[in-house]
Order: structure tokens, then C-alpha cells, then sequence
């Protein structure tokens, strides 16, 4: 990255030794004022959050990164960041893994998931709310750079695992948020998600595989068709395309 | 794709007014009631009475709590039934709470949640103040969590939604008086 961007994003950051979850502390900022853009990096999470308040767990070997920024676009935009960060994070990793034999590529899966031979690599979780009149986004980015923790009820990868040597977790850091600042600019508050629906798509398992998509209230079960222009899933099962704003994907082996 | 839903909301309501008068035949009577009508509305009360050279008022109504359907086993507050609307020309209708001054409409499709977290404690109760600002809920949708805050101040009246189930973009989810 050439060195005047770099020297921008040097005084967007703050880099925390250890912090109860990165997410927190830029909500906490942003109440006391801070309009964003502001990135917080963390060696060490004690209480970072995942989806439903699942805990996620990072150690020093792995990522913890926050990005605040304000927010000017219809309240149904917002989600699309999820889907920026999804590709920014997927960019960041190939870009990481550069030329390295990877017997198994990254896939991006419905929002934001990164997958490796179907375990995870990293998550995504996006948190939207008011200071005062004001709306308030905080893009939170988990990796698994150098290990992956033990989770119960999925596989779990690190980017270590895939290719020996890689960059430390702060050195990737700043690879994701220059991806992230790139998209970010792109998406313009909504303006410019086509192009960024664009290349999810392009990152994205391929368009054809079985999946199950679970709502909480029913499990569909068809073919992955891509994103309508929301960026909504689209599943089509014997001919007829559904759409869905949320729910659990799952691949579903051969 | 959903319908709507009423977590122990008052939904159907009937308004008695009953007025006593040596003269009955002129309308500033009835222009009294309907204002008082009005006025049990604003204040959400259940009933008022005024007296006036000779002329007694009284505008009261009943509230039946119809839909208790949550299973989210939402409490039932006895404060529900005193603080819904009332109605002013209907008895007995079905009243739309999306055209309720204090409805607060969806302003995106997804899951709502009324807590931060499973096993957290939820962000409103009924009966409970909030003030401008204030969380209400959460909406996911594509693993983003809006916080939906209060556009104004005032006690909560009735909670439309229930926790983990999806809602439609419009759909109210809370009522404010």
C-alpha cells in the first residue's frame, strides 16, 4: 500500500493490547463522541461476541478489528456492509495466501462467512445503532490467522493451518482494512453495492451448490442462485427461486 | 410471509359514554363527549367524568385483552389493558396498531429480538418508560444487528412482535404513549 494511505489509516487506529471485545469499545467511542471512521485492533479479546451473543473466541494468534463509521443510507443498506466486509476479508486472506499451493480455495458463504473445505476461517459480525440522531455502524472482523480455537459444534481453520508462515495477525489486519477502506468507498452508503453484490458473487461458493438454508422456523433445501440486487440469498429449488433476508446456510455434502 | 402479531397487546376495546341532562337535544353535548373521547386517547385513561350546570359526563371504556399469544412468555402486565387506546367511534373493531400515532414500524425486513442476547434481559417491558434514543430491539437481518431506537419518549403500551420471528419492512413492533 503506498505510504500516504497508509499514514491514513495509521491515524484512524487504535491498537489495544487486550480489550473485552473489540465491538464494545468502538460502541463505547462512539457514544463519547467519536464520529468514526476509527479502526480498534486487539491482540487479545476477553469477551468478543458472535452472532446471538455467541461468544468468539481470540487469542493473540488471531485477529480482532472493529470498524466504526457513520452512517448516511437507508436503514435497509445497512446490512449490505456485511457483505463488503465479507469480500474484504476473502480479498485480504487469497492476497495473504498470494501465490501458496492452497489445496482448498476460500469461499465466501452466505452473508459473510469465510470457508475452507467447509470449515470456518473467520466471521463477521456488523452492529448498527443511534448517537442520538445520528446512525452509527461498527463493521466487527474475527480471523483465525495463526490458530484456530476449538469449537464444539463446527470445523474450524486458521490461515496458519493453510499455508505455514503466514503474516502475523497485525500485519493482516492492515491487509483487511485496506481491502475494507477500498469497499468501503465502493459501496458509498448503498450507492455503489452493485458493484460490490458484483464480487461476493464472484467470491462465493458456485452457483449451483446444495444448500440448506435454516430460518429458525423452517429448513429450505435447494441450490445456492446467487444474491438478488438486495443481496438477499436466492435458493432455487425444482425451478422456483426464494429469497431470503436471513438464515442459517449450510452446505449440504455430496 | 408473517402475520401480525400481538404480544399481549389489547386489541379490541369498547367505549361507553353515557351523558345525563335536563336537555338533550343540542349537539355541544355530543361535541363534549367526542372531545372527551379524545382526551381518553391522549391520556390514556379508562374512564372520565365531568359535571357542569347541571350536566354530568361520563366517557369510560372497557378494554379486553383478546391476543395473548407470545412464546416468548412475555408477562402479561395488567398495565396493557390501562394504557391501549381507546376507540372512539369503533366498539368492538379490531384496532390496527400500525395506525397508532405510537407505533414504531419496521424500517427493515429480518429477525427481531428483544434482547441484546439470548438470556439477557429484554431492552423494554410493557409498561416500562423509555426515553428518545433508547434501544427498543434488535433486528437482524444478513448477520447485521440494527439497534431500533425510540423515536420518542413515553411508556410502552403494547410490544407487536415476538422475540426471534421474522418481520416484515412497515410491520409495527411497539407501540409508545
Amino acid at each position: 500500500m503506498a505510504g500516504a494511505a497508509s499514514q491514513e489509516l495509521d491515524a484512524l487506529w487504535i491498537e489495544l493490547d487486550e480489550v473485552d471485545s473489540t465491538n464494545a469499545e468502538a460502541m463505547r467511542r462512539a457514544q463519547a463522541g467519536s464520529p468514526g471512521p476509527l479502526y480498534i485492533s486487539a491482540n487479545r479479546q476477553t469477551a468478543g461476541r458472535g452472532r446471538s451473543g455467541r461468544p468468539w473466541q481470540s487469542s493473540a494468534g488471531n485477529l480482532a478489528l472493529s470498524r466504526l463509521l457513520t452512517l448516511d443510507c437507508p436503514p435497509m443498506c445497512v446490512a449490505q456492509l456485511s457483505l463488503a466486509a465479507g469480500v474484504a476479508v476473502h480479498e485480504a486472506a487469497c492476497s495473504a495466501l498470494g501465490e501458496q499451493d492452497v489445496a482448498h480455495p476460500l469461499y465466501l458463504k452466505w452473508p459473510n462467512d469465510i470457508l475452507a473445505n467447509g470449515a470456518k476461517l473467520a466471521g463477521i459480525l456488523v452492529e448498527a445503532t443511534s448517537v442520538g440522531p445520528q446512525r452509527i455502524a461498527i463493521i466487527g472482523i474475527g480471523v483465525n490467522v495463526l490458530e484456530a480455537p476449538g469449537v464444539s459444534d463446527r470445523a474450524t481453520v486458521s490461515l496458519g493451518d493453510i499455508a505455514p508462515g503466514i503474516e502475523s495477525p497485525r500485519a493482516f489486519a492492515r491487509r483487511v482494512a485496506e481491502r475494507l477502506e477500498a469497499l468501503l468507498a465502493l459501496w458509498d452508503q448503498g450507492r455503489g453495492f452493485d458493484a460490490i453484490r458484483e464480487r461476493w458473487i464472484a467470491a462465493a461458493l458456485p452457483i449451483g451448490t446444495a444448500i440448506s438454508v435454516n430460518t429458525g422456523r423452517e429448513v429450505a433445501t435447494g441450490t445456492f442462485a446467487g444474491l438478488d440486487p438486495s443481496g438477499c440469498l436466492l435458493l432455487e429449488d425444482g425451478g422456483e427461486r426464494k429469497v431470503f433476508t436471513f438464515g442459517d446456510v449450510a452446505l449440504i455434502p455430496d | 410471509m408473517t402475520k401480525r402479531r400481538a404480544t399481549g397487546a389489547g386489541k379490541k376495546e369498547k367505549t361507553g359514554m353515557t351523558a345525563k341532562s335536563s336537555d338533550q337535544k343540542g349537539s355541544p353535548e355530543k361535541e363534549m363527549i367526542r372531545e372527551l373521547a379524545e382526551l381518553l386517547n391522549e391520556t390514556g385513561l379508562s374512564e372520565i367524568e365531568i359535571e357542569k350546570s347541571g350536566l354530568r359526563i361520563r366517557v369510560a371504556r372497557q378494554l379486553t385483552v383478546t391476543a395473548v399469544a407470545s412464546t416468548a412468555a412475555a408477562p402479561v402486565s395488567t398495565a396493557v389493558a390501562a394504557s391501549a387506546p381507546a376507540a372512539a367511534q369503533a366498539t368492538g373493531d379490531e384496532i390496527d396498531p400500525g395506525k397508532h400515532p405510537g407505533a414504531v414500524k419496521s424500517p427493515m425486513v429480518g429477525t427481531a429480538y428483544r434482547a441484546p442476547e439470548p438470556g439477557a434481559p429484554s431492552f423494554i417491558e410493557i409498561g416500562k418508560r423509555v426515553d428518545t434514543g433508547d434501544t427498543l430491539l434488535i433486528i437482524e437481518a444478513m448477520k447485521t444487528m440494527n439497534q431500533i431506537p425510540a423515536p420518542k419518549s413515553g411508556t410502552i403500551a403494547a410490544i407487536l412482535f415476538e422475540n426471534g420471528q421474522p418481520v416484515e419492512f412497515g410491520e409495527p413492533l411497539v407501540i409508545i404513549e
